[in-house]
């Protein structure tokens, strides 16, 4: 009854988008009716040459990965899933069984992971850790995609083969990154604060890198104002990167600073993520104006929804509890989103969902993996706490 | 032209910008006896990545540019969209290009057909864009002899079969399901109802009508007033911030409630009945979405909707009325049972209200 339920849901809604807007004839030919993104942009011009040159020889696996990575870095800059497919479409030749060689294998776990196929990324590069042992970016990428899988032990072996081979700034920072996801945050925090001060000409782009950490330890923490400082210094250091920039949208909003979360987030409405943090705040700092940015997430919702797309529910399930006001159909998305990703923001959106739809018994996986990684995220600690005492 | 491009900056500011989304592409086919008609929605930018459509390369599409390039299109199209019946490939012809807009940009629209002969399964094999981004979708969506179903094209699923003699994967019976499973639920519906017949329960006259009549003519009127505001909303008529809407929902509990406990709504029953269920009306379509409509499939969606809602009232009623029948002449129900329900309701409702106005998500059900 579920399966033909939802196949109905989304044979409507596709039905429905065809009716959204008249299609219309324009009436003159001179009528602009659409401007491509990027056009004058010499690294999409340099990206499409790439791509140009791979059609000649489209098994030339090193030219494939550099398309690949021109692409994906595109995509990364923008947060626009299009250039993700084209950073796949220049790897596809590997799909078909060819056998990749370790450089196409980590451009498609690059690839699977912006398009947040965890596990599948990380088979990937467990090949290639097994093909190329002193590979340490593959290392180093591990440990990402073990963080996100909500699996800080795996992460940090992942870190300690990074150290081995190549100590320095980097691996203590993954090091601290994952620790800071079980017991060890305190440590994790001081550690880390103290390479970064031992290390001061490492490049510009690793130390960016351990200041964001040292930023996402606070926050768990609770130190919100060592956070953003923290944030703040990587970002005069080497930019503030869409990461880093949501990352401290969300610790305003947590903090309760609404104003700064609408000028961090103007003009970047076309990302989901920031659309979402964008009427969060206007709800609070003018909420005549939130509504047309809930119906437009609403929209993008259902997008999602018709083309069968599970890799961003914990944004649709946080959209759905705090402004559609739906904690039952929340917490049906924060539960399949929990078994497909599981950082602290997964853990943390199905445990305000659990709690909003009075249904503690629904938190019971992430309370016992709380319990088992022994994260010390306040946040997720409150949300815990008033699920154990909630009748 | 910069009156045009003047044009074309307003309506982007109009709404917010564009999303970044993955690629689809939107096709929607009704199946004829011997013909195929449709719609296939493809993005410029899609368009542009495949064949090429910046004639003069400066960023900005022209319509003289798409129009420019129709003849590509359609063949892009009749190459990567292959209909198949008996093993004969029908050809597809393109009726009228149009332009659209989704969420993401604008798309060209084409209006398809084809004559497509036999008594077979028609075969659908989907390839558009595949090879240049393999994360495309082709979301289709098909209508035949009144019933829809859908797809997800992939490159790992590229094939469907379109078989009208199949069970088909939704349609009237599947739209039926939605709406009792929906009623059923729907705890402050449900309220609502037991609410605006409790006064029926002591088995006294309401308005010069029996109960039966007066359940009838309430039950009846709930169902048009909420029918007609279900397909306002869908159709995105009305579009009303869903808390808001929710909140007016437990609104409707207490007055009904209070109403009572001592009359003062204005009107008879059923006509407060028919004001309330247009409130509701607006919550049920959250169960479909925030959508809009294509002719026949639309129509027996809805439909099938309404009357699924409808079934399920019509079993709360008939419930109700089988635990208050026997009871019917007992002075307690008249003196007992109304004040005392109408009490509960209201006790309740005012929790929803005060819960979902605020947003504060405390209300345990």
């Amino acid at each position: 009854v579920r399966r033909r339920r939802a196949a109905a849901a989304i044979a409507l809604a596709i039905l429905a988008g065809a009716a959204a807007a008249e299609p219309f004839l324009p009436a003159d030919d001179s009528v602009v009716v659409e401007i491509l993104p990027l056009a004058g942009s010499p690294v999409v011009a340099q990206a499409r040459e790439l791509s140009r040159e791979l059609e000649l020889t489209p098994t030339d696996a090193q030219l494939a990965v550099e398309t690949a990575r021109a692409w994906l870095a595109i995509g990364r800059a923008e947060g626009d899933p299009r250039y993700v497919g084209r950073a796949q479409a220049a790897l596809s030749p590997w799909s078909a069984g060819l056998e990749p060689p370790t450089g196409v294998l980590q451009a498609r776990s690059a690839v699977l992971r912006a398009q947040h196929e965890f596990p599948a990324a990380l088979t990937l590069l467990d090949r290639v850790v097994v093909l190329e042992p002193d590979n340490v970016q593959a290392q180093l990428d591990r440990a990402t995609v073990l963080e996100n899988l909500g699996d800080p032990r795996g992460a940090r072996q992942a870190c300690v083969e990074v150290g081995y081979r190549y100590p320095g700034l980097l691996a203590d920072a993954c090091l601290a990154s994952a620790e800071s996801l079980s017991s060890g945050a305190a440590t994790a925090y001081t550690t880390l604060a103290a390479a970064l001060a031992r290390d001061p000409d490492e490049k510009p782009g690793v130390r960016s890198w351990a200041l964001t950490v040292l930023g996402d330890i606070a926050a768990l923490r609770g130190q919100h104002a060592q956070a953003e400082r923290h944030y703040r210094d990587a970002a005069a250091l080497d930019g503030l990167d869409l990461y880093l920039r949501m990352a401290l949208a969300d610790l305003l909003l947590h903090m309760g600073r609404a104003v700064e979360v609408l000028e961090l987030t103007e003009g970047l409405e076309q990302q989901d993520g920031f659309l979402l943090r964008r009427a969060l705040a206007m709800q609070v700092v003018r909420p005549a104006e939130a509504e047309p940015l809930r119906l437009e997430f609403a929209r993008r919702v259902v997008a999602m929804r018709q083309r069968g797309d599970e890799s961003h529910l914990r944004d649709a399930a946080r959209f759905t509890l705090l402004l559609e006001g739906q904690p039952r159909e929340a917490l049906a998305m924060a539960k399949r989103n929990w078994d497909r990703q599981r950082a602290a923001g997964d853990a943390g959106i199905l445990l305000e969902a659990a709690l909003a739809a009075g249904d503690p018994s629904a938190a019971r996986p992430v309370l016992d993996w709380i319990a088992q990684t022994g994260i010390e995220d306040v946040t997720l600690i409150a949300l815990a706490q008033r699920l154990s005492s909630a009748p | 032209v910069r009156a045009c491009l003047l044009a074309l900056l307003l309506w982007l500011a109009a709404g917010p910008a564009w999303a970044h989304k993955a690629s689809d592409a939107y096709l929607r086919l009704t199946l004829e006896p011997d013909a195929v008609t449709g719609t296939l929605d493809v993005a410029l930018r899609d368009l542009d990545l495949a064949i090429g459509l910046d004639g003069n390369g400066d960023g900005a599409l022209t319509w003289g540019e798409v129009k420019a390039r129709r003849g590509a299109i359609a063949s892009y199209v009749a190459q990567r969209l292959r209909l198949e019946r008996d093993g004969n490939t029908c050809a597809l012809t393109d009726r009228e290009l149009l332009i659209d807009r989704h969420t993401d940009g604008a798309y060209a629209v084409l209006r398809l057909a084809s004559v497509c002969p036999g008594s077979g399964p028609l075969h659908l094999r989907y390839a558009l864009l595949f090879d240049r981004d393999p994360s495309h979708r082709g979301l289709l969506a098909v209508t035949a002899g009144g019933t829809v179903s859908s797809a997800v094209l992939s490159p790992e699923a590229p094939e469907v079969t379109l078989d009208p003699a199949l069970p088909p994967a939704s349609g009237l019976p599947a739209f039926f399901v939605l709406g009792f499973e929906h009623i059923s639920h729907g705890l402050d519906h449900l309220l609502f109802l037991v609410v605006i017949l409790l006064p029926l329960a002591s088995g006294r006259r309401v308005g010069g009508d029996r109960p039966a009549l007066a359940a009838f003519k309430i039950l009846t009127a709930f169902t048009v007033a909420h029918g007609l505001s279900l397909a306002l909303a869908v159709l995105g008529v009305v579009t009303l911030p869903s808390r808001l809407v929710e909140s007016a929902i437990a609104a409707t509990i207490v007055l009904a409630a209070m109403d009572n406990l001592r009359p003062f709504l204005p009107g008879r029953r059923w006509q407060v009945a028919f004001g309330f269920g247009l409130i509701h009306g607006l919550g049920f379509a959250s169960a479909l979405g925030p959508a809009e409509l294509p002719p026949l499939g639309l129509a027996t969606a809805l439909l099938g909707f309404n009357l699924g809602i409808e079934a399920g009232q019509i079993l709360l009623a008939a419930l109700f009325f089988a635990a208050a029948f026997p009871l019917r002449h007992l002075a307690l129900l008249d003196r007992g049972l109304l004040p005392a329900g109408s009490l509960a309701a209201l006790a309740v409702a005012g929790l929803w209200l005060v819960d979902r106005a605020l947003a504060l998500n405390v209300a345990p059900f």
